[in-house]
């Protein structure tokens, strides 16, 4: 009976969380934005002949006609398919260094607000100075010493966003681990370890699921941010960073606009609909919200 | 009163915003400016204004790291150091020589030149140029403490091995005959246009004057490079690294007064050339490996204050196969080359103007073997079936190495899809200049493009074939190499020298150390203020700027 009722009650603030974030429109049209997105670059390269990679000699800064949707690049390659391979680039770059920002980020915040002490001074102190530096130029020195690659750009980047994560829980451990619940779960000796996952984490979680959203949103500019500048994917690999490069030259900017709108535009896109999936999220979260 | 009070807040804060935007947006004069420009620049652009000085400024994609004519191992070092002291002569596409530095050379018997130095030319100190300035500089270059990257200009000399460096303590024999007079002895009898050709390109003559006392050793870490005297049309001011070199003119220069005050070498992506062409922050762009993006070419031609003239050069792009890894044997090599589309580059990445290559020797030259032309042409069904048959591991990665830079991207990975296409799994890198360099010279990769700005006698190749030197990107070390460039250089005869170089085209195309990829051209534009320049000399990194005539 306790059990069922405990399943009943989170059943019920799902409900109003999902409800809450429902009632936010421009999050919920973001959904379904992304969605598309998300679903045209993983559908798309499978139902359709995209060739990202063949060079046309023959048809180099194509306008969009004909087979060519958005036209080609400087060698003749299809802009249309590169922009969806791109999109894969970004969002798995995006998404996947987001996560092992919190990977690293959450355990090592918990650790300090749980334990204080000389954890703490670490971690905040190690926070510290991963955040003095501008993350970009961190970005750019560490990718120049991996090498450019898929690999070593998430990498770099999910290692940058860290500290964004460990201060965020950490903020929320200090205040939960004084709870009375938490008091009552020491006193009874569960140990530390569970303590933090089971009765700590589950009520800190809600500013770190926010961040994630607008974590992925920056690290997507932040790979673009180093595609454009060569230090992104290593070549042929698209991005829509590295077609965004083609914005370099005054005559790509001027006479060829259909070489880096459509980049610039879905990144715009992408960006803005995450950042409000992450508004509604908060909204959704927030316990004094009334619908 | 409190929605008066609310609506009075809203008017101010959109007042505020309002001006903000106006401040912001109605600054400056309307141009576009460059956000690297300083302060000083704005600073030297409003003098010019106010005294009249004329500044011409050209615009590179990379600047170099020394003015040590010793050390200089990149086009970007050339850069810094072409303008602050001359060449002994001005080489010309058409195979003349002109007088520079010196006035004319002759063959006083068949091992012996002697260059007679411009009775005027001067160094920017006063002290007259002489012959002890070449012994010097002679003796430098051959320094083996010094161990200059490009003492393989030296190795025809009598006195050093076959990289150029002394076979004892300042033993290459360059003598000074008299004050203005110099000679120079060689090992063996040798063609002395070639040897102009070669030699004029790497050797700037350096005051030995100011070096007095100095000894050899510590010539690259002497302070004069920080402030150098030279001889040439500009005088040294002052750097910015990585952004630009400023030079005034030498008024006193032997070979005419320049018609501008001030020389400043910009260093500019090559994407923001046009832009900066447009703005007149750029005068003129400094060809070869700093040309127009061909992308930009047709827009750069509708500018009205522009003037646009491309033309063809030695510069050359090619493969290097390193010759050390074992499974790079001729046949996987050949195939490698027969897959590569060539003319399809040349069609995208250069509208088509640049002529493909089959040798380092361009098409128009008389040393040109067109028995090349026929050998390893584009055959990718031919390509996969050698490199089957050449047991080629169709799991191995092939370490491909290119340039990092825009416009060399493109050409690498249309070289990756090729052999892609026959099957090969490619693992491409690429690196800035300087790291291409390195890591090719040392072996660390499979294949890697290299540019070359070629010369106009088919010797420029020996860089290339000198075992253990730092340009032998193939890394050979098969000394038959060298010693059949060096017949060819040594060779006294147009035949003897045809002969021997037809039969070297037809080698590398049959061992493949190097596959030669096209011939570079050259899209210069420049300000219409700027006239008499002659671009065609361009592709040397010679630069008459004293005959170039500048409006206010």
């Amino acid at each position: 009976m306790g059990k069922r009722k405990k399943e009943q009650e989170s059943y019920s603030y799902m409900r109003d969380v999902i409800e809450r974030f429902c009632h936010h429109k421009a999050a919920l049209v973001s959904v379904f934005i992304l969605g598309v997105i998300v679903l045209a670059v993983c559908i798309l390269p499978l139902t359709m002949e995209l060739e990202p990679y063949t060079t046309n000699s023959g048809a180099v800064y194509a306008k969009p006609e004909g087979n060519y949707i958005l036209g080609t690049d400087e060698i003749g390659r299809d802009l249309f398919s590169r922009l969806i391979y791109g999109g894969r680039t970004s969002l798995f770059v995006g998404v996947v260094s987001m996560l092992l920002s919190v990977a690293i980020g959450v355990p090592l915040g918990i650790l300090a607000g749980y334990y204080k002490g000389w954890v703490e001074t670490i971690v905040l102190r190690m926070a510290d100075v991963f955040m003095s530096f501008p993350s970009i130029v961190l970005c750019i020195v560490l990718v120049s010493i991996l090498g450019p690659s898929i690999t070593a750009v998430t990498i770099v980047i999910g290692i940058t966003g860290w500290p964004q994560f460990a201060r965020i829980i950490y903020s929320k451990v200090i205040i939960t681990r004084e709870m009375e619940y938490v008091q009552s779960a020491k006193s009874t000796g569960i140990k530390d370890g569970r303590i933090m996952t089971q009765y700590i984490l589950p009520n800190a979680l809600s500013p770190v699921l926010i961040n994630m959203t607008f974590r992925t949103a920056q690290a997507i500019l932040m790979e673009a941010s180093l595609s454009f500048l060569g230090l992104g994917v290593k070549p042929p690999a698209a991005s829509w960073g590295n077609i965004l490069q083609y914005a370099q030259t005054i005559s790509s900017l001027t006479m060829r606009p259909w070489m880096w709108v459509p980049a610039g535009i879905l990144m715009v896109i992408t960006v803005v609909t995450i950042n409000f999936i992450g508004d509604g999220i908060r909204d959704a979260l927030d316990p004094k919200l009334k619908i | 009163m409190r929605k008066r009070i609310k609506w009075k807040k809203r008017f101010c804060a959109i007042a505020i915003a309002a001006t903000m935007v106006l401040a912001a947006g109605c600054g400056g004069n309307g141009k576009e400016s460059d956000k690297t420009d300083t302060n000083e620049e704005q600073t030297s652009k409003t003098e010019e204004s106010s005294t009249g000085d004329k500044t011409v400024t050209m615009a590179v994609v990379g600047g170099g790291d020394t003015f040590n004519p010793f050390a200089a191992d990149t086009n970007g070092d050339d850069y810094m150091q072409i303008l602050i002291w001359d060449r002994p002569f001005i080489t010309k596409i058409d195979g003349s020589i002109e007088p520079h530095l010196c006035d004319k050379y002759e063959m006083v018997d068949k091992k012996t030149m002697r260059m007679y130095i411009n009775e005027k030319a001067m160094w920017t100190d006063g002290e007259p140029v002489t012959a002890e300035d070449f012994v010097w500089t002679a003796q430098g270059m051959t320094n083996k403490e010094i161990a200059a990257p490009r003492s393989f200009i030296m190795k025809y000399l009598e006195g050093t091995d076959d990289s150029g460096i002394e076979t004892s303590d300042q033993s290459v024999k360059v003598e000074a005959v008299d004050d203005k007079t110099v000679d120079f002895f060689f090992k063996e009898e040798i063609d002395p246009e070639m040897f102009i050709k070669m030699f004029n390109l790497n050797f700037l003559t350096l005051p030995s004057h100011c070096f007095e006392g100095v000894a050899f050793a510590d010539v690259n870490g002497s302070s004069f490079w920080e402030n150098p005297i030279g001889n040439g049309p500009c005088i040294y001011k002052s750097m910015i690294q990585d952004e630009r070199i400023e030079f005034t003119a030498n008024k006193e220069y032997y070979m005419g007064t320049p018609d501008f005050d001030n020389f400043v070498i910009r260093i500019t992506p090559s994407e923001n050339f046009l832009a900066g062409l447009m703005s007149e922050e750029i005068d003129i762009v400094a060809g070869g490996s700093n040309n127009l993006p061909t992308a930009d070419w047709a827009l750069a031609q509708d500018q009205e204050n522009l003037v646009c003239e491309s033309t063809s050069g030695p510069g050359y792009y090619n493969l290097c196969i390193n010759q050390q890894r074992d499974y790079l044997t001729p046949g996987v090599s050949q195939a490698i080359e027969m897959a590569i589309d060539k003319q399809a580059i040349s069609d995208a990445i250069f509208a088509g103007e640049a002529e493909v290559a089959n040798s380092w020797v361009p098409k128009d030259s008389p040393y040109y073997n067109s028995a090349v032309e026929s050998m390893n042409q584009y055959d990718p069904e031919a390509a996969k079936k050698l490199l089957e048959d050449s047991g080629w591991d169709f799991n191995r990665e092939l370490h491909l190495l290119g340039n990092s830079s825009p416009r060399s991207v493109p050409i690498i990975e249309m070289i990756q899809e090729d052999l892609e296409d026959i099957g090969m799994k490619i693992n491409l890198e690429t690196a800035d200049t300087a790291t291409c360099v390195s890591k090719l010279s040392g072996g660390e990769v499979d294949v890697g493009i290299m540019g070359t700005a070629g010369t106009l006698d088919p010797d420029n190749a020996a860089i290339n074939f000198t075992v253990g030197g730092p340009f032998c990107f193939a890394n050979i070390n098969d000394q038959t190499w060298n010693d059949t460039v060096n017949a060819g250089a040594a060779a006294s005869s147009f035949e003897d020298r045809k002969k021997i170089y037809d039969d070297l085209q037809v080698r590398i195309k049959e061992e493949v150390p190097y596959i030669y990829l096209y011939f570079s051209p050259e899209f210069v534009a420049y300000n219409k203020k700027l006239s008499n320049v002659d671009i065609t000399d361009f592709f040397q990194l010679q630069y008459s700027v004293w005959e170039w005539k500048v409006e206010q």
